[in-house]
């Protein structure tokens, strides 16, 4: 079928399988140690910066961004880099919240349930706001080639 | 396929023979052709699958890894195993255990534990981790109870029982979920302050954890 053979491109594919293992593994390391709420508070921190970068990467450009569950994975390990540095092993100190708040994000009030909330808000904001991805959307105006044909 | 699209999957343009039909205008609505046709758009629809889907998996991992928590946990996580000096509790003077230990001059690391937590951590102790930390710093055991069966191998490890709860209340450790006394370990610097704290139910194997904590505080 035409339609379902063009939702989901090759390379799309790779990037989820991809970015479902890395945080598979990711969950099963801090498992062991019995991390698993540092897990979803860097996860639920960093994908909302993500897509508040992401929200903001595809206004400016009109069009949705690439691969969005890279930049989503991209920004958990952000998120959680000082965990990695933990292993090395480094402790952790104040300026390491320059990581999506790496230490204060733990103490949010409502802890993993209000990132929760705020991971959905960013997700719907990204959704909502980020353009289909057609150029001639009248909501976003005529897009480069557009504009530049009917220049010529 | 999007039957809207006028640009193609890579987002190049399409030719005008393969660009999509002009919109409709229907009673000032304005809509467009597609094979199945639906007053809302289909990448519409994708999105809110996308996000449903999304917010049902993720809730639902959530709430299981929330379902069965460790008895010997905090009750609040974010209060333990911080991994940083001076959040969880004010710093305070560490009480001395039994004579001078824990002594002025050196770290100190003491473990609050029950008897059932204190076997697997003596016998850490003996253990490549272990015997680093008994290099480099003093060590109390306090246990909640049933003291006399504690004996490590290092007799210059102090033992005290601890059956009121004063030293874990001097420590100001936390009460894990089910109430009892504390599991977990103090870190105190060479001025005799408490700089960090954690209820650690698994201490005894994660004593690696113990020595990154202990080389911030030096």
């Amino acid at each position: 079928m035409t339609g379902s053979r063009n939702l989901v491109r090759p390379v799309e594919l790779v990037v989820v399988v991809v970015v479902v293992v890395v945080e598979i593994l990711l969950y099963r390391r801090l498992q062991q140690g019995d991390g698993t709420f540092h897990y979803f508070t860097h996860f639920f921190a960093g994908a909302s910066f993500a897509l508040v970068l992401m929200t903001l990467a595809a206004r400016r450009w009109r069009r949705p961004v690439r691969l969005p569950l890279l930049a989503v994975l991209a920004g958990h390990l952000f998120a959680m880099a000082p965990d990695i540095l933990y292993l090395e092993p480094i402790a952790h100190t104040r300026w390491m919240d320059v990581f999506v708040a790496h230490n204060t994000s733990h103490f949010l009030p409502g802890r993993n349930i209000s990132w929760y909330v705020v991971f959905l808000a960013a997700m719907t904001l990204y959704l909502a706001t980020a353009p289909s991805g057609r150029r001639q959307d009248p909501r976003y105006g005529p897009g480069p080639r557009t504009a530049s044909a009917s220049t010529a | 396929m999007l039957g809207c699209l006028d640009t193609d999957r890579h987002g190049r343009h399409r030719p005008a023979d393969r660009a999509t039909p002009a919109p409709l205008e229907t009673a000032g609505v304005r809509m467009h052709r597609s094979r199945s046709w639906s007053p809302v758009p289909r990448w519409v629809r994708v999105r809110v699958a996308v996000g449903v889907t999304t917010a049902v998996v993720l809730g639902a991992a959530l709430t299981v890894s929330m379902s069965d928590p460790d008895p010997l946990d905090d009750p609040d996580l974010a209060m333990q195993r911080a991994g940083i000096l001076d959040v969880v509790g004010p710093r305070s003077p560490a009480v001395a255990l039994a004579g001078t230990a824990p002594a002025r001059g050196r770290v100190a690391v003491v473990f609050f534990l029950r008897p059932a937590q204190a076997g697997p951590l003596v016998g850490a102790l003996d253990g490549p981790a272990g015997q680093e930390l008994r290099d480099l710093v003093d060590i109390g055991i306090v246990v909640s109870s049933g003291a006399v069966g504690v004996t490590p191998s290092d007799p210059a490890t102090t033992v005290v029982a601890d059956p009121d709860g004063r030293l874990a209340t001097a420590y100001r450790m936390r009460r894990p979920r089910d109430g009892g006394p504390p599991v977990g370990y103090a870190v105190v610097d060479v001025d005799g302050t408490v700089r960090y704290r954690t209820e650690d139910p698994e201490v005894a194997i994660g004593l690696d954890e113990v020595l990154t904590i202990v080389d911030a505080v030096r």
